[in-house]
């Protein structure tokens, strides 16, 4: 599969797994739900797929969705504290 | 002395019998009719009063002056008749030895003669209407006066979007805070600060140290006093004008619809995924827009969740709670103060938009995150979610304790996959027609569905919330996959 370019930005408890809040990786998952597993298994993240919401501009996107080159995209855990 | 009348007001005059050999200041205070009244442009207006009771009672007004205050003369005169736009309607002279006391005097005199004076009015509006007989005071003591012309307010009431009639509405709207922590307790001052009639406070936690970083109400005294209680005191102290309650309880899905009823909208400020669930649950099933905010080190979100706006609910957005442990909460991952603060002042900013019925800003359809650390915002759209319980037409969708009810969402989903599933309405829907249904389907996990989601959360019930068995909240066309259709006898 081709590689693809992506914008990554990190979130709460992403941003302190991942010791960064965004960096541009280069991958060749197809889908966000499989950027997302690379990314869980690189950085150990706790949330499976099913606790995390992704987005595009200002818009959630499904799991499915397709990754593009040069998206940029954001993970997001769910957030309780207060 | 006190006198009425019906001739022009003579400030020179009036002044001049106040003449004293002891007197060093005179202090005046003069009231005129102004070209409007509560927005309406007012030509002029007439002034009525029963002379000998408005006398009596004006008399006593300068008599119990002259007992407070070290003052050697006290004078007022009110018109009656027939008064144009610019016209004396009051005049009030204090003289004494030294400024000070004629200010405080002249000014608790003015005071008092608004307040107790018997005095009638009718205004004439520029559009030739006229309103009825009023009292032209503040009426009596126990009548609070008209928050718009509180100078308290005079900046925010300046401000476009507002103005008097925005003020008026914040003083008769009702805010319920769930939580009065690190985003609670700045939330709340701002809402008390700008008026918002009536304050309810629900925590069921004690002030402890650690928290008085971010949870700026509490003083170092407050140590181990109920943080509802402590808040509302520090409040009533912030501004004697709003009306305070303090709940010095958890909230939980049994008192919520208690709490909540009576309230324009409520602030989530608590710190947990049980307490955010349950309280979104029970808001959208009050429809009472919500405020919700989290946060996490550095970063936070905020959003509002309105029954009346297009954009779902909470479930909608993050179905279920994430499990336990995974998610870090503030007591373990550590926060500054600002950072709860800059996000409980965005929830206080979404109530007030929401009360003055602003149509842009409130957050009915996106999430903001905010990164504090950099200060960079983000808007995410949110959407309905298909087959969501809040797309139910019950009014009520989400059950007060959701012990075995599934709504729709990838936990649910995987659980419904793996159970054996059957459908109530192969049974009769009711409750005679499920005495047997335990011992006929041994199987678990069970799942009870049926055409919308009420009849399996009321069979559930009946059954005692057995352990393994789940009513699926939404209708059995939501389900998910295989697994779904008719009950297989025995499998
Ligand atoms: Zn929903």
């Amino acid at each position: 599969m081709k590689v693809k370019t992506v914008h990554l930005q990190y979130f709460a408890l992403f941003r302190e797994r991942a010791g960064r809040a965004a960096e541009t990786r280069q991958t060749r998952a197809g889908t966000l739900g499989e950027l997302y597993a690379e990314l869980r298994e690189a950085y150990g993240f706790p949330l499976g797929p099913e606790q995390v919401r992704a987005a595009v501009g200002e818009e959630y996107r499904d799991l499915e969705a397709a990754v593009e080159d040069g998206m940029q995209v954001v993970f997001l855990p769910p957030v309780a504290g207060g | 002395m006190f006198r009425l009348s019906h001739e022009p007001l003579d400030p020179s005059a009036l002044a001049g019998e106040l003449a004293a050999p002891g007197a060093g200041a005179l202090v005046t205070f003069e009231g005129w009719v102004r070209d409007h009244h509560e927005g309406r442009p007012v030509t002029g207006l007439d002034y009525e009063a029963f002379a000998p009771m408005a006398l009596r009672v004006g008399e006593g007004i300068l008599a119990e002056a002259r007992e407070r205050f070290a003052i050697t003369g006290a004078a007022a005169c009110h018109r009656l008749g027939s008064l144009g736009v610019g016209d004396r309607a009051i005049w009030v002279g204090v003289t004494s030895a030294h400024r000070q006391e004629a200010f405080l005097a002249c000014r608790w005199i003015m005071d008092a003669v608004k307040r107790e004076v018997p005095v009638w009015k009718k205004e004439h509006f520029g559009d030739g209407s006229e309103s009825a007989w009023v009292n032209a005071g503040e009426g009596s003591r126990s009548e609070p006066a008209d928050p718009a012309a509180d100078e308290r307010y005079a900046r925010q009431v300046r401000l476009p979007g507002v103005g008097p009639e925005g003020q008026r509405r914040l003083a008769g709207a009702a805010v319920l805070v769930i939580g009065a922590g690190g985003l609670g307790c700045p939330a709340l001052q701002y809402l008390a600060g700008a008026g918002v009639g009536r304050l309810t406070v629900g925590d069921g936690d004690r002030v402890e140290r650690s928290n008085l970083h971010r949870q700026v109400l509490f003083a170092t005294s407050d140590l181990g006093r109920n943080k509802a209680e402590a808040a509302a005191d520090r409040l009533r102290a912030l501004n004697d004008a709003v009306s305070l309650r303090a709940l010095p309880d958890a909230a939980s899905p049994g008192n919520l619809p208690e709490w909540i009823a009576g309230h324009d909208v409520v602030i989530d400020g608590t710190d947990s995924f049980e307490s955010k669930y349950a309280i979104a649950d029970a808001c959208w099933n009050a429809g009472c827009p919500l405020v919700q905010a989290g946060i996490y080190q550095v970063d936070g979100w905020v959003q509002v969740i309105d029954r009346a706006a297009g954009a779902g609910c909470f479930r909608c957005q993050w179905p279920e709670p994430p499990p336990p442990g995974c998610v870090g909460n503030c007591a373990e991952m550590g926060l500054l103060g600002t950072t709860a603060g800059q996000l409980g002042v965005l929830q206080a900013g979404q109530a007030l938009q929401l009360l003055l019925g602003w149509e842009e800003g409130p957050l009915r359809e996106h999430t903001l995150y905010v990164d504090t650390l950099t200060g960079s915002t983000r808007r995410i759209r949110r959407v309905r979610r298909p087959h969501c319980a809040c797309a139910s037409d019950r009014p009520e969708p989400f059950p007060a304790a959701d012990h075995g009810v599934l709504f729709p969402g990838p936990r649910a989903e995987a659980l419904v996959r793996e159970a054996t599933v059957i459908d109530l309405r192969e049974f009769g829907t009711g409750e005679s027609a499920w005495g047997d249904l335990l011992q006929r389907f041994p199987q678990r996990p069970l799942v009870l569905c049926c055409g919308g989601g009420t009849t399996s959360r009321r069979c559930l019930a009946a059954l005692g919330h057995p352990e393994g068995v789940y009513a699926w909240s939404a209708g059995a066309d939501s389900l998910p996959g295989p697994g779904k259709g008719a009950p297989t006898d025995g499998e």
